[in-house]
């Protein structure tokens, strides 16, 4: 973000040049405090209002048209709907009236839309609402939940993206494109207001046998088009693994900025077809995105053909910032939550047998620990 | 149906119900008459789908071309999706070629260190990346730890079609100053081409010339992470493809940063793309320290001047092989 004071420090390294350090978490400041959830009865927002009535030490109050469903416990509810034209002065007096120490807003739709004006009046109006009813209201803190896709899918990204990198989506992919103009008024909001702690978490797009978005309709439908002689790396996020980067990000109010919430591990778009049993079907690539568009617009595809710039070039995000500022540790790598999603959603009367999968995934996790982490040669003069 | 405890079992299989044929030989298995053939194969299609009823779900069409496309591979990636298995079986290749193909010398692999991070500075040649290919695999044979050097890769053939997925399965990586510092800041040895594409597509006229060094980016590199750069040469890959001109009016079309013309190439069509078997030599240089912390790295200034100083010594390297090779095929 704007604030200098708020940016993460950057990577420091020793002497020795190796040693990448951040300054370990501090112990969580948190009194009780009252959190709003915008969005809080969808998907990703129910899962944080239901981790936080259980956590039990904060007052939550979801801001949405529908209260939330099967919660623990009893949850305030007010009425907003973002997408009506006045709704930043709805909010307003919303939050005049709750006070809150904390919005978390979650209210976007997370897959294409159909309906664009619909879906960048909420992803990208909704945020501008929010940031300017906070401002007005002085909300001391704002989270802005945004996604990993606002770096684009280019052939020249390295294959880890940090938060320094520039957000390069195509310009046409309205959808990430939405999310780019929320993270904007996030930037503006920063600036306006010095004072208040705004943090961006980029969600990876999110995968758990739950999980119903466009992305996963794309890797479980029987047969799909892909881009001939493309199988970029992919990552998937378990929502419980988003959820908690949500709380660890709640629980350390200092730590202001942009984070990558990312699982370990990465996973081609091949095996992840392996796995959900999914039949690929190559065309070259320009006949791909005709392809995908002409369904798109058919009414009956998943995306609209300029998003298969993600089936064709990496878009993979480096989760460092987040472990060492945030203290956040992904439970469940991409493999776990594509294997978990796989074999509940698909696992019978199948080729492949999940029970040696499951098997190989565990070594295989393995192997991955002990060639990111390997021993440091100075140890190892020392075993000699 | 109730079972004849008098008859002697049999597989109950309309194929074997018809007459057993009189006179020669018949395999049983096999129906009687041509016209049965239809009938019996889909007959044993059928039983064969009751005793395997996995192969009868909606995904088994799909299960089983995923899995003959998952034959050489595993779930043991690294975070750059590098597959060790599926590299295995190109190895042959690469062995075919660096042993008898171009008779490859390797000498000084003693420099390179037994593990911790390193960076190989390789000058570029040959059109088609071969000499990144046979740096690789040379360490890893004849290197005592057999250390799996990971080539950092230009944009050009790693966004390319097939070209993508198969560099990432070899362990290359795409070459941007994020990805090296990664894998150094983990161990890993690391080769790079300063020349970059300018050497790769260098004009037969212009051999053993080492073009501009990029803008340093490799000793920035080395300065970052503390990691020593060792000095490699690879005589005998400029004279693969004798690359006469480019031909801008074809390349740019098709989005390639150079067409080229070599003597048998296009003009011999595919076989044109044989590379010419000459004699190889791979040189390893004594390593460079850079131990002169992180912060040295943002003087432009000494950093160009390192990028000379490793320039001349790879030119120095190449001058001294060259002098000393005879005929460019046999190397006597």
């Amino acid at each position: 973000m704007g604030d200098s004071t708020a940016r993460a420090p950057r990577a420091k390294k020793t002497a020795g040049g190796r040693v990448v350090s951040f300054p370990k978490p501090g112990p969580s400041a948190a009194p009780r405090s009252k959190i709003v959830v915008t969005g809080g009865a969808g998907f990703f927002g129910a899962r944080l209002v239901r981790s936080l009535l259980l956590r039990g030490d904060h007052d939550v109050v979801v801001f949405d048209l529908v209260p939330p469903a099967d919660m623990p416990g009893e949850v305030a509810h007010r009425f907003l709907d973002l997408n009506l034209p006045f709704a930043d002065g709805t909010l307003y007096k919303l939050l005049l009236e709750e006070k809150p120490d904390v919005i978390v807003h979650l209210a976007q739709l997370r897959s294409p839309s159909h309906q664009a004006t619909y879906a960048h009046e909420l992803n990208a109006i909704g945020a501008l609402h929010v940031f300017a009813a906070a401002g007005e209201a002085k909300i001391p803190r704002v989270i802005l939940g945004s996604t990993s896709l606002v770096y684009g899918a280019r052939g020249d990204n390295p294959n880890f993206l940090t938060e320094e990198h520039l957000l390069r989506p195509d310009p046409r992919d309205r959808f990430v494109q939405d999310f780019v103009e929320a993270e904007k008024h996030a930037r503006d909001h920063v600036r306006r207001h010095p004072e208040t702690a705004v943090q961006i978490l980029r969600f990876v797009p999110l995968l758990s046998p739950e999980v119903r978005d466009y992305r996963t309709k794309l890797f479980a439908s029987p047969v799909a088009w892909t881009l001939l002689g493309y199988d970029p790396l992919v990552q998937a996020l378990h929502p419980d693994d988003a959820v908690g980067a949500l709380l660890h990000a709640l629980d350390r109010p200092e730590a202001r900025g942009v984070f990558n919430v990312a699982p370990d591990g990465i996973l081609p778009l091949s095996s992840v077809r392996l796995f959900f049993g999914s039949l690929g079907v190559p065309v070259p690539h320009p006949i791909a995105y005709a392809l995908y568009e002409a369904a798109w617009v058919a009414g009956v595809g998943v995306m609209p053909g300029i998003h298969a710039h993600y089936l064709r070039y990496l878009c993979v995000v480096s989760n460092d910032k987040a472990r060492h500022v945030l203290g956040f540790t992904p439970r469940r790598t991409t493999l776990d939550s594509v294997l978990e999603t796989a074999r509940a959603r698909f696992g019978n009367g199948r080729l492949i047998d999940f029970d040696v999968l499951a098997e190989a995934a565990r070594a295989a996790d393995f192997a991955y620990e002990r060639r990111v982490h390997p021993r440091r040669p100075s140890r190892e003069k020392a075993a000699s | 149906m109730s079972a004849r405890p008098t008859a002697p079992v049999k597989p109950a299989s309309p194929a074997h119900e018809a007459p057993a044929p009189v006179g020669g030989f018949a395999p049983a298995i096999l129906p009687k008459k041509e016209e049965d053939l239809a009938a019996f194969l889909l007959g044993e299609a059928a039983r064969f789908l009751d005793a395997h009823p996995e192969m009868k779900g909606p995904r088994a069409a799909a299960d089983l071309w995923n899995l003959f496309r998952h034959r050489h591979r595993t779930l043991s990636l690294d975070d750059f999706g590098y597959d060790e298995a599926a590299a295995k079986p190109w190895h042959e290749l690469y062995d075919f070629l660096y042993a008898v193909w171009w008779r490859v010398t390797l000498a000084g692999v003693e420099n390179i260190p037994q593990s911790g991070p390193a960076l190989l500075v390789v000058n570029h040649s040959g059109v088609l990346p071969w000499d990144g290919a046979m740096v690789k695999h040379g360490i890893l044979r004849e290197h005592p730890a057999h250390r799996d050097a990971r080539m950092l890769i230009l944009d050009m053939f790693t966004t390319l079609p097939f070209l993508q997925p198969w560099l990432r399965h070899q362990g290359e990586v795409r070459a941007c100053p994020e990805n090296g510092e990664r894998l150094l800041n983990r161990g890993e040895l690391v080769g790079v081409f300063p020349e970059g594409v300018k050497g790769v597509g260098k004009l037969f006229r212009d051999r053993y010339r080492l073009a501009r060094f990029g803008r340093g980016g490799f000793v920035r590199l080395a300065l970052r992470t503390g990691a020593p750069i060792i000095p490699v040469t690879v005589v005998g890959a400029e004279e693969i493809y004798p690359n006469l001109f480019r031909m801008d009016i074809i390349g740019r079309p098709l989005g390639l940063p150079y067409f080229p013309i070599t003597p048998f190439f296009p003009a011999l069509g595919p076989l044109g793309v044989l590379p010419l078997p000459t004699k190889w030599w791979i040189d390893v240089g004594k390593p460079i320290p850079f131990n002169h912390g992180p912060e040295v790295a943002d003087r432009p200034m000494i950093v160009n001047e390192f990028a000379d100083h490793v320039r001349t010594t790879l030119q120095t390297m190449i001058d001294s092989r060259l002098s000393r090779r005879g005929n460019v095929f046999t190397g006597e």
